[in-house]
């Protein structure tokens, strides 16, 4: 179980993320919100990064970090002149690096040439399969769709499922809501750094409208003040 | 573009790139610096004409190594009319200067032999997305993946100079001159900073990630560095001491590059500035009786480097 307490970020002044308690099960969490909302905040405070010293993030008891958490993050930067296997023999760990070896042969990652010469979807899926490779109990993906093709995102569907049957706890932040319907067992929508309502899978009506209604009525506002 | 002037259009280029890059001043300051440095060459080779081919061999040398490195060497022939006629320009102009010494010098052989580098132009370049030095890169752990950047950067003309330092062992000054050059070559390897992701797989902690890195580094360089100095000691036993001084200071200069990067680092960053102490570190490791100094920087910048990395091993609070 996942427990997030008294989790609190600021830039400065400006407090950018403020949840006071929330629990996540294992499962897949999707977490949803407009550009700006907090979402990469979040996934950065569960893996260690930028929390007041007061929060609480845990992994069944034990502090969230990188020693029990994978992170793919939402820019992918490597280190120049290595290849891609040079770059995941640095996350190996036991079994997993068997099951990654299987995966790529869906992801079709070419491993064996530098990484420089990828393009943007092998680089996302390099990164993934880097966070795989690790193993951990708590998997976070920040927008791990985008720049994916359509074939790499069914695999990564399939490999996410997977990984929530293993009883991994996956929580992934998109502004793409289709995928995240499909796939995830929550979905929790994120405004102006709060958790302001969880949708259940299959009852998710309202969510499109949650989400967009503060920039629905905005916008509204906008092209009233316009047409005059 | 006409003809001729698609022969020199490399030396526009790098004209251009000369005026941007320094203002008047800097271009005159530069000029005077090479005047100097072609004076001095031309001192020393009427001193002494036994200069001569390892002048002209470093000559051929970077003249090589910079053929090899070109980023545009494709670009350029897919859409540059006589490519490598302009390449040949651009070389005859880098190897002039060097070419007007020696003739001065009266080295009229030397002189033929270096401009006939200009042919260096039509050989083949390897580059592109082609994996360098794989077989040298599967002996280096995964953890130490800088070294393995480092082959893709500098192989072969790496292993070339380390396979000259070696066979002219016998030599007095050379070997140790070439494992300078090697070692420096290592050190800036460590300016690049590597992604929170790769930080964070190396190792658990701050203290296990330092000692990796740098006593992984250590025990490769130790592997450099023992035959040469091994080789050189042999033939002049009387140096053994400037020679282990050397050798040490080699090693702790590599280690304060990895350690110095630790404790600037911050992730996907190019640490250039660190460039500039590490000069300083290695002016202080060739110097026999200031050898221990690099070993103090480096003794100093550790706790930084475990103070700052423990920001991202433990981050909870930042």
């Amino acid at each position: 179980m996942l427990t997030i307490a008294d989790l609190r970020c600021a830039y400065g002044e400006r407090i950018v993320l403020d949840i006071p308690t929330c629990t996540m099960a294992p499962g897949v969490h999707g977490i949803v919100g407009l550009n700006g909302a907090g979402k990469s905040t979040l996934l950065n405070a569960l893996y260690g990064f930028g929390r007041n010293a007061e929060a609480r993030v845990e992994w069944n008891g034990t502090a969230m970090g990188h020693t029990n958490t994978a992170f793919q993050e939402a820019e992918n930067y490597f280190h120049p002149g290595i290849t891609g296997r040079e770059y995941l023999e640095l996350f190996m760990s036991g079994t997993a690096s068997k099951d990654v070896q299987l995966l790529n042969e869906l992801l079709e990652v070419p491993l064996d040439t530098l990484i420089t010469t990828y393009s943007t979807g092998m680089k996302r899926k390099l990164a993934l399969l880097g966070a795989l490779c690790l193993d951990r109990d708590v998997l976070l993906l920040d927008e791990p769709m985008n720049g994916l093709d359509l074939a790499s995102v069914r695999v990564l569907e399939a490999v996410i499922e997977r990984l929530a049957e293993r009883g991994r706890t996956v929580v992934i932040t998109s502004h793409v809501l289709g995928p995240l319907v499909t796939l995830c067992d929550h979905i929790h929508l994120l405004q102006h750094g709060r958790f302001t309502r969880t949708f259940e899978r299959g009852r998710t009506e309202g969510l499109e409208a949650a989400l967009f209604a503060e920039l629905d009525r905005h916008t509204g506002m906008v092209m009233k003040a316009w047409s005059h | 573009m006409s003809t001729t002037t698609s022969r020199t259009v490399l030396l526009h280029l790098r004209w251009l790139q000369l005026r941007r890059a320094f203002p008047v001043y800097g271009l005159v300051l530069l000029a005077l610096g090479l005047l100097g440095l072609l004076w001095l060459l031309y001192r020393a080779t009427s001193q002494d004409t036994g200069l001569l081919p390892f002048i002209a061999g470093g000559a051929a040398l970077t003249l090589w190594g910079f053929h090899q490195r070109r980023g545009d060497h494709a670009f350029l022939l897919r859409h540059v009319p006589h490519a490598r006629q302009a390449m040949a320009v651009e070389y005859a102009v880098m190897l002039l200067p060097v070419v007007v010494v020696m003739l001065l010098a009266g080295a009229w052989k030397w002189a033929a032999g270096m401009a006939l580098s200009v042919l260096l132009a039509w050989s083949p370049v390897v580059q592109g997305g082609g994996v360098r030095g794989g077989r040298l890169r599967a002996l280096v752990p995964a953890q130490l993946f800088e070294w393995r950047a480092m082959a893709q950067h500098t192989h072969p003309f790496g292993l070339l100079l380390w396979s000259v330092a070696l066979a002219f062992c016998w030599l007095p000054v050379l070997p140790l001159f070439l494992l300078g050059i090697i070692a420096l070559m290592l050190a800036s390897a460590q300016e690049q900073c590597e992604p929170r992701a790769m930080l964070l797989a190396t190792a658990n902690d701050a203290r296990a990630l330092l000692r990796l890195k740098v006593f992984g580094s250590m025990r490769i360089m130790l592997i450099m560095v023992l035959p040469v100095i091994i080789g050189a000691t042999i033939f002049q036993p009387d140096w053994w001491w400037i020679h282990a001084l050397f050798g040490v200071g080699m090693v702790v200069l590599v280690a304060y590059a990895i350690v110095l990067k630790y404790a600037n680092y911050r992730p996907n960053l190019r640490l250039e500035a660190n460039g500039a102490n590490v000069s300083v570190a290695a002016l202080f490791a060739i110097l026999p009786g200031l050898s221990l100094v690099p070993l103090i920087m480096l003794l100093t910048e550790w706790p930084k480097a475990r103070a700052n990395l423990n920001a991202y091993f433990h981050a909870h609070h930042r």
